[in-house]
């Protein structure tokens, strides 16, 4: 509807599921109160906007006949699909018994009724792929409705209902082919909805929205204060934004930019000369400081510690995300690390761990990845010495498309990336877990390899990679669920 | 299962002489002060046993006339003035998970079975959750099922969190990897605005015309529920029963409404209550929730509720209100903690690397049994019948694990406080919860007598090979 007060957002917080990505919860009472509450704000907050957006007079043509009306039309952009006609007869009868509630009962209370039972129907609040009737299974796969892929693509791409152009077009059945899915991509990503889709993404894939949870000692970091917190996640989002959506699309320009979006408070921690204001402006950086969104402020912000940056943070989320290598949790009980003594840089405290066999097995492959980050302290600003010694950012990565590769500083390390199979085939993994919100499966293995190709094609550029997963098998069909019955 | 409900007495405008049979049962309960009341609270990272347990060591036999000790850093020494009025239960462990589980034991800690595998973690990369209900709500079922209430039960939790470990109340084992728990409020303004708001203290006409039409819109929405939920698979069939339920739940909470309720103080609207963490806020948060489910239960809105102190490490707290070295001066080596305060689980590791260190941690742990004994004098201020509302409750005071630095799971620091309406023999120390010399017993035991004292069923609670409830609690 629209509404600037967002009730919704009052809703219960999600879980972190397998993908790596938010999933939902089990509906709990909570949950339904949320949505009662949601439902009903909207509903009374939009009551004047209802009957005067219909092109019905109830005075003229009879209150059934405009409620049918209203029914069809709010409850075709609710339900994402046209309304069977059990759904209308059972919402009119919603509509009809209203009028004998106690007191006095306009037609508008009673449509501000049937918005509370369409927002809160599971029509409404599931992702419903399960056809009008038990589906058929063709080769181990049911072919979803139009309306169910339309449904897919926009909460995909759009993290929100399907537009009208998009309902028509499953309404006409022409999501069938992947020449007319990829027409939709390409149209729906020229939409400004795109845009809260694509920081999502990588707010979750960097789990970057730390950042506005995290503390700094304000001794050290007396910079880092929650406007600085909210313009780091502003800088990443317009930084992704503008490349996916308004520059190449490239994984190499994602990685390796020597640019980034700053105000005068970022601008004075990356030491950009000539920004004023609270607006975020594009600028260019030192090639030999920065690599795209692997040096910005609000990773390397998460990826540290209150006090001091952690070598050992960044090298993880490189390894668990870029890579695609989940990595076991440390044993329950690790003594904490000793102090840093004096002039010791963090990189020569982390050598205890290659000295301990158990320590080793896992931080062989989170440290030496970290050395690379060892110019940022823990706010993202670039350093050059540490504990009074220059910084020595060499570090390698094992068994990076099976060998040993080593690099020095973050450009070298953002081409080691951007070149590098596993990475490109790990990010193609993680944009299909957010388009389809789950673990890929044994059977998407075809899908995959089919994206892949695409991305592969594009010299890797992004864009073509969301258009390809959605032309791919695993976006237009599903499997049998366990228990559930077919034709 | 239909979706058609019973007990809309309140949408259909009765008086109190059309009340049900049921209804009119429930109403004399309370007022002859036979209704009873279990609330749970749960906080992690364990105790120093030494500063712990009575007569200053472990415990060495059943006592009815035990001391606790006085000194300066004695854990329960806030208990002194309740001593009459609770159960120490020595020698509990947990028989439904492998030892060294220590913070990810939090969802089996109130169940009766082993946990079940989840999508995601809990606490220490712990893949698992429940395995099946919780006690607290094993008993709101049974009491919904009986004698429904305007609110099936609670659950809190003092300190926002999302994390998988942010749950101890489960109506169930996992639904396609997915926790079965029902969301902890987190936000004591909610909190007041479920229990004590608007809605149920508005005039009697129009509360009756939103009750009816919110009836109609869950009729709709249980209705379609039902249709949609049949032709699913087993997970997604599982997840809509949950949903059905949560309905009935809230549906529930516009019929049993009491007019005579005393609201508590209202939180200030203010305050950041949901970024508390490393806040002096804490301590009013609590307060806030302590005095609404206490109100809440002396309104008769529920019976049951369970309280999350933070969650299963307790990164958030730092403790303002016991002194400033319990929040500043924190070591800068402690790598991979949120902030730069002193806090809870950080205390609790470092217990013992020197004196000032470990009267920390003791004296943490004093108050949080300080907020336990708060609630019992909350409990004990509410007159019922020729006694208090404390004698006909249940109260457990429940750590995660036993000691803070190993993370250990037997002798469980667990103490019961209310006799449920003389279920339980309070005023002891048991050093043999259950009944042998030498051994440890299995918490379930503990969990079942609470289930029996409620009258639901302890026996059928959890899985049989846990043995059954500990005579030794009872009267």
């Amino acid at each position: 509807m629209n509404d600037p007060s967002a009730p919704a957002g009052a809703f219960a917080g999600e879980s972190i599921g397998g993908s790596g990505f938010a999933t939902p919860g089990i509906v709990s009472a909570q949950d339904v109160s949320g949505y009662m509450d949601a439902a009903e704000t909207l509903a009374s907050g939009n009551a004047g906007k209802l009957a005067s957006g219909l092109s019905c007079d109830p005075a003229l043509q009879g209150d059934a006949m405009c409620a049918k009306q209203f029914v069809e039309g709010f409850g075709r952009r609710a339900y994402r699909r046209r309304l069977t006609p059990a759904e209308v007869a059972d919402l009119l009868q919603v509509f009809t018994e209203a009028g004998a509630l106690p007191g006095n009962v306009t037609f508008t209370d009673k449509l501000q009724l049937l918005v509370r039972a369409i927002l809160q129907s599971p029509q409404f609040l599931y992702h419903w792929e399960l056809g009008l009737s038990a589906p058929h299974v063709t080769n181990g796969a049911i072919r979803l409705t139009p309306y169910e892929v339309a449904s897919r693509l926009s909460y995909f791409l759009w993290s929100s209902m399907p537009d009208e152009e998009l309902l028509g077009a499953a309404e006409a059945n022409r999501l069938g082919t992947p020449s007319s899915l990829a027409a939709e991509v390409t149209r729906m990503l020229q939409d400004p909805k795109a845009r809260d889709t694509v920081t999502s993404f990588h707010s979750q894939w960097l789990r970057l929205d730390n950042v506005l949870r995290i503390t700094k000692d304000p001794t050290t970091y007396p910079l880092f204060n929650d406007a600085l917190r909210r313009d780091m996640k502003a800088e990443n989002a317009a930084f992704v934004n503008h490349v996916l959506l308004d520059s190449d699309a490239k994984l190499a320009t994602l990685l390796g930019a020597t640019f980034s979006f700053v105000n005068e408070p970022l601008a004075k921690l990356y030491g950009v000369a000539g920004v004023t204001g609270t607006g975020l402006r594009k600028v260019a950086l030192d090639a030999s400081e920065r690599a795209g969104i692997l040096t910005q402020t609000a990773l390397l912000s998460t990826t540290a510690n209150a006090y001091e940056a952690s070598l050992i943070l960044r090298g993880q989320l490189l390894r668990e995300q870029f890579l695609c290598q989940p990595l076991a949790p440390p044993p329950a009980v690790v003594p904490p690390l000793p102090a840093l003594a004096p002039g010791q840089s963090l990189r020569e405290r982390s050598k205890a761990h290659m000295t301990n066999a158990s320590c080793k097995v896992c931080h062989e492959l989170i440290d030496p990845i970290g050395y690379g980050f060892g110019n940022y302290d823990a706010i993202g600003a670039y350093r050059t010495t540490e504990a009074g010694k220059a910084i020595d950012a060499s570090g390698s990565i094992s068994g990076l498309d099976g060998s040993d590769q080593s690099f020095n500083g973050p450009a070298e390390l953002a081409a080691l990336l951007s070149n590098s199979n596993q990475v490109k085939n790990c990010i193609a993994k993680q944009w299909f877990r957010f388009a389809f919100r789950r673990a890929e499966l044994p059977e998407d293995a075809p899908s995959l390899s089919s994206a892949f190709d695409a991305f592969e094609k594009a010299d890797y550029d992004i864009r073509t990679l969301l258009s390809a997963l959605a032309q791919s098998p695993s976006f237009s069909y599903r499997s049998l669920a366990p228990g559930e019955l077919s034709q | 299962m239909k979706f058609q409900r019973r007990n809309f007495l309140a949408a259909f405008g009765a008086s109190a002489a059309f009340l049900p049979i049921l209804e009119a049962e429930r109403l004399e309960a309370v007022t002859l002060g036979t209704a009873k009341r279990l609330i749970l609270m749960a906080w992690p990272n364990g105790v120093i046993p030494e500063y712990f347990w009575p007569q200053g060591g472990w415990p060495t036999a059943d006592a009815t006339s035990f001391t606790i000790n006085t000194g300066e850093q004695s854990v329960l020494k806030p208990l002194i003035p309740h001593q009459q009025d609770i159960l120490i239960a020595g020698g509990l462990r947990y028989e439904n998970q492998t030892a060294g589980q220590g913070h990810a034991s939090l969802p089996m800690m109130f169940t009766g079975v082993e946990g079940a595998s989840i999508d995601g973690t809990i606490s220490d990369g712990v893949p698992l959750s429940a395995g099946g209900p919780s006690v607290d709500m094993y008993v709101a079922d049974h009491i919904a099922n009986t004698s429904p209430l305007a609110f099936h039960s609670l659950q809190l939790q003092a300190l926002k969190h999302n994390g998988n470990d942010r749950f101890c109340s489960f109506r169930g084992t996992t639904i396609g990897g997915l926790p079965n728990a029902p969301e902890p409020e987190a936000d004591p303004t909610k909190l007041f605005a479920k229990l004590f708001g608007v809605g149920q203290f508005a005039d009697p006409a129009s509360l009756e015309r939103l009750r009816l039409e919110r009836k109609s819109v869950f009729d709709y929405v249980g209705r379609n529920l039902e249709s949609l939920g049949s032709r699913m698979g087993t997970d997604d069939k599982a997840k809509i029963q949950a949903h059905i339920q949560a309905i009935r739940d809230v549906e529930g909470q516009l019929a049993g409404l009491v007019a005579s309720c005393t609201k508590p103080d209202a939180p200030d609207p203010a305050q950041d209550y949901l970024n508390a963490a490393y806040t002096p806020l804490i301590p009013t948060i609590h307060k806030l929730q302590a005095d609404m489910v206490v109100a809440a239960m002396a309104c008769d809105l529920t019976r049951v509720a369970s309280l999350l102190w933070a969650d299963s490490s307790n990164g958030g707290y730092s403790f303002f209100w016991l002194g400033n070295d319990f929040v500043t001066g924190r070591d800068a080596d402690n790598a991979g903690s949120g902030g730069p305060l002193r806090q809870h689980h950080e205390i609790a590791h470092h217990a013992h690397e020197s004196p000032e260190n470990l009267r920390r941690k003791n004296l943490v742990d004093q108050w949080f049994f300080s907020q336990f004994a708060y609630i019992l004098e909350k409990l004990k201020a509410v007159k019922e019948g020729s006694g208090t509302m404390l004698d006909n409750s249940a109260v457990l005071c429940a750590n995660v694990f036993a000691e803070g630095g190993s993370h250990s799971i037997t002798d469980l620091p667990w103490v019961l406080g209310g006799s449920l309406g003389g279920y339980f023999k309070t005023g002891r120390y048991l050093r043999y919860t259950g009944g042998k010399a030498g051994e440890q017993a299995s918490h379930v035991g503990l969990l079942k007598a609470l289930a029996n004292g409620m009258g639901a069923q302890g026996d059928a609670f959890g899985d049989p090979k846990f043995g059954g409830e500990h005579a030794s609690l009872r009267a």
